[in-house]
């Protein structure tokens, strides 16, 4: 990478597929400091030593897979497993309907959070998720099934404890 | 779950729009400021791209000095004025580490009229703050790793450094087994050189030096490869680790047999390479080779040191000689 086209190549980068690194992050951490630390670490790492990708898809993959180590990294580093706080100061949760539903999804265990991610808001197919996580696809099946029941079991004890 | 609440909440969920700048500052940029002058206040900001190599000084806000620098320079210092009616001569200093490229510790000194004004560090992005992150556990660790990678590239070193060898022995020289009992001359054997070590499995040893043997008091011995100077001499066959743990191998010469020596110096035995009727290197070692042997002064003594150091070249299943 030539010396000049650095902070060119993070801009794009950034502009590409920040969102989307922060979104899955924020599934798993649920706080704006550790999700920025997590994409610093996804970039430093695709702008340091990145490998050779075939296409955009192949990159993008790349970038999701590096972002769930990422992330089960930093929660194994600050032991905080999944009973994680959630950000109060989180602009985006405009209702406690929203709120609860973050508060489920970031009650999963961690290894359902990426599968249920990845298929209800990034679009990928179980088969993809299979090969971005490199788990097989019966393992993504059974994760996305319990992420579902879980969530909607907790979803119906919300709305029952709500009564 | 219905999908679109899913979508909807996390399509609400960015990161600040601050957060790529600041990634790329404390990622990559030093950044610090400070203020000039008592009565007529300036500040002075400095900015340096760690990833990039730029450099951008401003004076309340006015850049007045922006350059790329060279990839490989280490250190760098700008001076230069400010104010109009109250002047001062302000400098910055700036030394950054070579290795990694792009992610450099740096620091830099700012001086006013020679006032150190503040020292700023710009740290090693990964390791460092992967370290000040750690736990207790995980520094030890980390720190037990460091330590034990410095052993062992110390060991390393060691290993590699050549080992003197000056010996002079006296010994015999006699054919084993029943044939010839009366095959027996003493000789004397000198060793001079270095050995070499390495952590290959293969030609494992390397000896520069000379091998000479010599009849004792009377010249070197006619018919044997004596005095000849040996340059450089490998191991000539794969040998096993049992073996090496004891003797070092060294090919004596082509013509003349195989020397051996126990790492200590305390035994020296060479297997003399016999000739077969059309004058080509043949038999060596069998139960009734000819071997020299030292140090020793009588048959029974020569003959304990070969059996003392065959199987270690031929296994433990080797027969022993008489």
């Amino acid at each position: 990478m030539g010396r000049l086209q650095a902070d060119d190549a993070f801009t794009i980068k950034y502009d590409k597929y920040g969102n989307m690194i922060y979104k899955l992050a924020f599934t798993y951490l649920g706080k704006q400091e550790d999700c920025e630390d997590i994409l610093q670490e996804v970039f430093v790492r695709l702008l340091r030593k990145p490998p050779r990708f075939r296409d955009e898809e192949h990159e993008k993959r790349w970038i999701l897979r590096i972002t769930v180590n990422c992330c089960i990294d930093l929660i194994r580093k600050n032991k905080k497993g999944n009973s994680l706080p959630l950000d109060e100061n989180i602009p985006a949760v405009e209702t406690p309907e929203e709120q609860d539903l973050l508060n489920l999804v970031l009650k999963l265990p961690d290894k359902l959070k990426a599968p249920i991610h990845l298929h209800y808001y990034e679009g990928y197919r179980v088969k993809e998720i299979a090969g971005i996580l490199e788990i097989s696809v019966s393992a993504v099946k059974m994760r996305l099934k319990r992420g579902r029941e879980m969530l909607k079991i907790r979803i119906e004890e919300e709305e029952y404890g709500r009564r | 779950m219905g999908d679109d609440r899913y979508r909807k909440l996390f399509d609400k969920i960015e990161p600040d729009p601050s957060a790529r700048e600041r990634i790329w500052d404390t990622t990559f940029t030093l950044r610090f400021d400070f203020e000039v002058g008592d009565e007529e206040k300036r500040k002075v900001e400095f900015s340096f791209d760690r990833f990039l190599g730029h450099i951008t000084i401003r004076v309340d806000g006015q850049r007045i000095i922006k350059k790329i620098i060279n990839n490989l320079r280490k250190s760098l210092s700008y001076e230069f004025t400010v104010g109009e009616k109250e002047k001062h001569h302000v400098r910055i200093a700036l030394v950054r580490s070579y290795l990694p490229v792009g992610y450099r510790e740096c620091t830099a000194w700012a001086y006013a009229d020679d006032k150190l004004m503040g020292q700023y560090e710009g740290e090693l992005y990964l390791k460092p703050k992967r370290y000040r992150d750690m736990t207790r556990k995980g520094r030890i660790a980390f720190i037990s790793a460091v330590l034990v990678l410095f052993a062992l590239i110390t060991f390393l070193v060691i290993y590699h450094l050549p080992i003197d060898v000056d010996e002079e022995v006296y010994g015999v020289v006699f054919r084993a087994g029943t044939t010839e009992p009366d095959y027996l001359q003493p000789v004397r054997i000198t060793v001079e050189g270095k050995y070499y070590r390495n952590i290959r499995i293969r030609q494992r040893y390397r000896f520069e030096g000379s091998v000479r043997v010599y009849a004792r008091d009377e010249g070197p011995i006619p018919n044997t490869e004596t005095g000849e100077t040996v340059k450089r001499i490998n191991i000539g066959v794969p040998l096993v680790e049992d073996m090496l743990d004891m003797v070092r191998s060294f090919t004596y010469s082509t013509d003349g047999g195989v020397f051996f020596m126990k790492p200590d110096s305390s035994a020296f035995m060479i297997i003399v390479f016999e000739r077969d009727i059309n004058g080509e290197p043949g038999h060596a070692g069998g139960s009734d080779g000819i071997y020299y042997a030292a140090p020793c002064n009588s048959r029974e003594e020569a003959v304990d040191i070969v059996n003392e150091m065959r199987p270690l070249v031929w296994g433990k299943k080797a027969p022993l000689v008489e």
